[in-house]
């Protein structure tokens, strides 16, 4: 079995049919779902958030057997993830796709966990913080994507869980939690 | 051994008739046969004994299984055989088989029959699951593969591929539509009612040698015309037994029935 780095890749990866968009409703049916299925795992163990359709992606192409997926089936795959709400493309066109291997509900509750952990009930704390400080690490919220990140906070703060501020360095912006 | 006859210096040879011979002879026939249903009777318990007793071997060897289901075999019992069906494999034409038959297998019952019903329910599943990639028609050594690694009920059994034959023989009278079948050198389990004609076996035979086959190889290895060629392809892709490989110089047809997709 072929490897990425220590991501177990399936059998399937080194199949050359799999990497051309099968002609039959059913068998391309099966065939979506388990590049769904592996997208998504290599995304969540490798922490990637976003997908360039044009950029080299490990899981476009297989150098082993000379097989790549093309443009449409790369767009294939990904807009069957976006149909089931595990992945939203970004900006117009399809060429960025940003990856919810959690939903946005799961990282809300990931974060309220985090709180929990850190006795953050009451504290305020950067948004880079909680992403990259030392707390986090160890986490699942080291290195989140920030957009994802921001849109969690978001969907907390309309729960009145904490609210966002204005940071005093440009970029950065504060949570207080209200828990 | 003893000579059995009477001591004959003390009868003349005139007196000893055919009547006698005949009676005497019958006699010994039915206490033979009273001493053979007793052979049978003790037989019987001790290979219920013994199918309990070793009820986890049963469960855990393949090999003791082949053992114990060629034993079976050899004195004309099924020993998976269903008490509802009256159909019996191995018939030696023993008296009383047919009621014997189901007595047997209630003997017997328990550990084999359980484990093997439990094996047809997982093989059943895996047909089930992979139907959609291979079109229904998977390789008996999937199968055993996919058995061995145990996701299903039950976990993971160690199976051999008569075990598998067995079980999946079991459903036949229930109707259920799994066949086995010799593709080539490769024994496939079917699940679909589709059959197959000969062209299209012909053709997954031939995807055994490398896993694929292009139009043309088989054109210059079956001396087939072009178009017979793509027409058995086209219905082969259609019943979902082909997946399509366009990357390569010429288009690759590769045989689905073993890629263990989406499994490790």
């Amino acid at each position: 079995m072929q490897n990425l780095g220590d991501f177990k890749l399936p059998h399937f990866f080194n199949y050359p049919p799999y990497f051309t968009l099968q002609p039959v409703r059913d068998t391309r049916e099966k065939q979506v779902q388990v590049w769904k299925e592996l997208i998504i795992d290599y995304c969540r163990t490798q922490k990637i958030f976003v997908i360039g359709l044009e950029e080299e992606f490990p899981l476009f192409s297989n150098p082993v057997i000379e097989r790549s997926l093309s443009h449409e089936a790369r767009e294939a795959f990904l807009s069957a993830l976006v149909s089931e709400g595990r992945a939203e493309w970004l900006g117009k066109g399809h060429r960025k796709c940003l990856i919810l291997w959690h939903h946005i509900q799961d990282w809300a509750d990931i974060i309220l966990r985090f709180v929990k952990d850190n006795g953050l009930e009451d504290s305020v704390i950067t948004v880079e913080e909680m992403r990259s400080g030392v707390e986090c690490r160890g986490t699942e919220l080291h290195g989140i994507d920030r957009a994802i990140l921001m849109r969690a906070l978001r969907l907390l703060e309309q729960k009145g869980k904490l609210a966002i501020f204005k940071g005093t360095s440009a970029d950065d912006e504060g949570v207080k939690f209200s828990m | 051994m003893a000579d059995r006859r009477p001591g004959l210096s003390a009868f003349s040879r005139n007196t000893i008739t055919s009547a006698q011979y005949a009676s005497h002879g019958s006699q010994l026939r039915s206490s033979h046969a009273s001493s053979l249903q007793t052979q049978l009777s003790v037989f019987q318990s001790l290979l219920h004994q013994f199918s309990v007793s070793h009820a986890k071997e049963i469960r855990s060897n393949p090999q003791f299984r082949n053992e114990f289901a060629r034993m079976c075999n050899a004195i004309g019992v099924d020993p998976l055989l269903s008490s509802s069906s009256g159909r019996r494999s191995g018939n030696h034409g023993s008296e009383g088989s047919a009621a014997g038959g189901s007595l047997w297998a209630k003997m017997l019952g328990g550990s084999v029959n359980d484990f093997y019903f439990e094996l047809a329910v997982r093989v059943v599943e895996i047909c089930r699951e992979t139907r959609a990639e291979n079109g229904g028609m998977i390789a008996l050594t999937e199968v055993k593969t996919r058995v061995s690694k145990g996701r299903g009920i039950g976990g993971s059994m160690e199976v051999s591929e008569e075990d598998i034959l067995r079980a999946v023989q079991s459903l036949e009278p229930l109707g259920s539509g799994f066949v086995v079948l010799k593709i080539g050198s490769k024994q496939m389990i079917r699940s679909v009612p589709k059959e197959l004609n000969i062209d299209q076996s012909v053709v997954l035979e031939a995807m055994q040698v490398l896993g694929y086959v292009a139009i043309s190889m088989l054109q210059v290895n079956l001396g087939w015309g072009r178009a017979r060629c793509v027409a058995v392809i086209d219905d082969l892709i259609s019943d979902g037994l082909v997946w399509v490989d366009r990357q390569a110089e010429e288009t690759e047809y590769w045989g689905s029935a073993w890629i263990g997709a989406g499994e490790s």
